[in-house]
């Protein structure tokens, strides 16, 4: 299992949506799996901003994002050495294959296609991070 | 725990508990069984040691050996059945876990759509959060959003996703069939009401402020994953009718009376009235 990293032994999750609805479902979905503390951020540079000062174990990203898309964000990460392994799952359109494929190739882990269902979410997030069911 | 089952799901414990007893059975039957097996071997040393055993005694302990292995196989046979129909119960478990999400999840989303709706102060944060509910929770991704112009009776486009918008022209309420037919609402559309499906259209869905209508959405296409509208769909379009509708009265409002003083006896009399 992917190491815990706040003071209860949760996993640390990192929300990057800047849509304030589609954040707050995902925010609720990931707010079933009980191992995870979950922090959302508006867009690229704010999800930059908060990795300066907290460690995130996985990070959900959408990649339509004004300013500091899903993409750069995802290259961004994985240069930098603390992020060169952490799960990175990306949020994108079913119409958006090249993005897609674009982001996997950058080192993204998995993706979820919207409109995303709670379950499909929660049971990759799980297999992502090597958590058992209904914990 | 068993796989695919919440720590919450109180049958839970009863599986593992049935488990653990007929595992406790088993290992108690196998204890006897070779105790048995030791016993009668040193009753065979004894006589091996005294006389020799005569061919009817060794037939009555193989006999009751046979007897007691055929018990055990039974007993295992049932425990398999029962471990098949508890993998069976724990798979209904998981669907039914499943479900619950799903509702959960559709719950939630009805909370932040309405949330989001009246906390939209101005007509443009309206029509994002209409945008992202039809793309992201329903999945529609072809529509085009008509606000009203009551004066010239026309409906005009203001936002457009799947296509441009610059295509879209604006439409009469008296001569479009499709319009005139919601022009004058009784209320915000219900599930089961008329879809008003025209040419390339799915749907057009009224946004209503009570029975004003202020704003029409003609929904086009799904996403290519999505080929037609389910129950928690029609909810959410419900929700869009009502409540985009009283989000864009209440900013059209704001908009026009924000500069308005507030004067004692005008609340009052609103008080009163």
């Amino acid at each position: 299992m992917i190491g815990r990293s706040d003071k209860q032994g949760r996993v640390n999750a990192l929300v990057v949506e800047d849509s304030p609805p589609m954040r707050k479902m995902i925010v609720f979905a990931l707010s079933r799996i009980r191992e995870l503390s979950v922090t959302e951020a508006d867009d690229g540079v704010d999800a930059l901003r908060r990795i300066a000062s907290t460690k995130f174990d996985i990070i959900i990203t959408d990649i339509n994002m004004p300013i500091l898309d899903g993409l750069k964000l995802v290259k961004r990460l994985r240069a930098d050495k603390a992020y060169k392994d952490v799960p990175i799952i990306i949020i994108t359109t079913e119409g958006a294959e090249e993005d897609r494929q674009r982001a996997l190739a950058l080192g993204a882990n998995a993706y979820i296609t919207k409109p995303i269902q709670a379950p499909q979410v929660i049971k990759l997030v799980r297999e992502t991070l090597g958590l058992l069911d209904g914990g | 725990m068993l796989a695919g089952v919440s720590g919450d799901d109180k049958a839970l414990p009863s599986l593992q508990t049935q488990a653990s007893r007929f595992l406790q059975e088993f290992l108690t039957q196998g204890e006897a069984l070779v105790r048995d097996l030791i016993q009668e071997n040193e009753r065979l040393k004894s006589q091996a040691d005294g006389e020799s055993p005569t061919v009817n005694s060794v037939d009555v302990v193989v006999e009751r050996l046979v007897q007691q292995i055929a018990d055990l196989e039974h007993e295992c046979h049932e425990i398999r059945t029962l471990a098949g129909s508890m993998r069976e119960q724990s798979g209904g478990y998981q669907n039914r876990l499943d479900d619950l999400e799903r509702e959960h999840y559709h719950l939630a989303a009805m909370y932040v759509a309405g949330n989001q709706f009246h906390a939209a102060a101005t007509i443009d944060e309206v029509f994002r959060t209409t945008t992202e509910i039809l793309l992201n929770f329903v999945g529609v991704g072809g529509f085009t959003v008509y606000a009203i112009d009551e004066e010239q009776q026309r409906a005009f486009p203001v936002v457009r996703e799947g296509a441009e918008l610059a295509e879209c022209s604006e439409l009469s309420l008296s001569d479009d069939s499709v319009l005139a037919a919601l022009a004058s609402p009784s209320g915000p559309w219900r599930n089961g009401g008329a879809m008003a499906a025209s040419g390339d259209a799915l749907m057009h869905l009224p946004l209503v402020a009570g029975t004003r209508l202020v704003g029409v959405i003609r929904i086009e296409k799904f996403l290519p994953q999505k080929n037609e509208f389910v129950d928690t769909d029609f909810s959410l379009l419900e929700l869009i009718s009502e409540h985009a509708g009283i989000g864009i009265e209440t900013a059209w409002i704001r908009a026009h009376a924000r500069d308005v003083p507030m004067q004692r006896q005008a609340l009052e009399s609103l008080v009163g009235g």
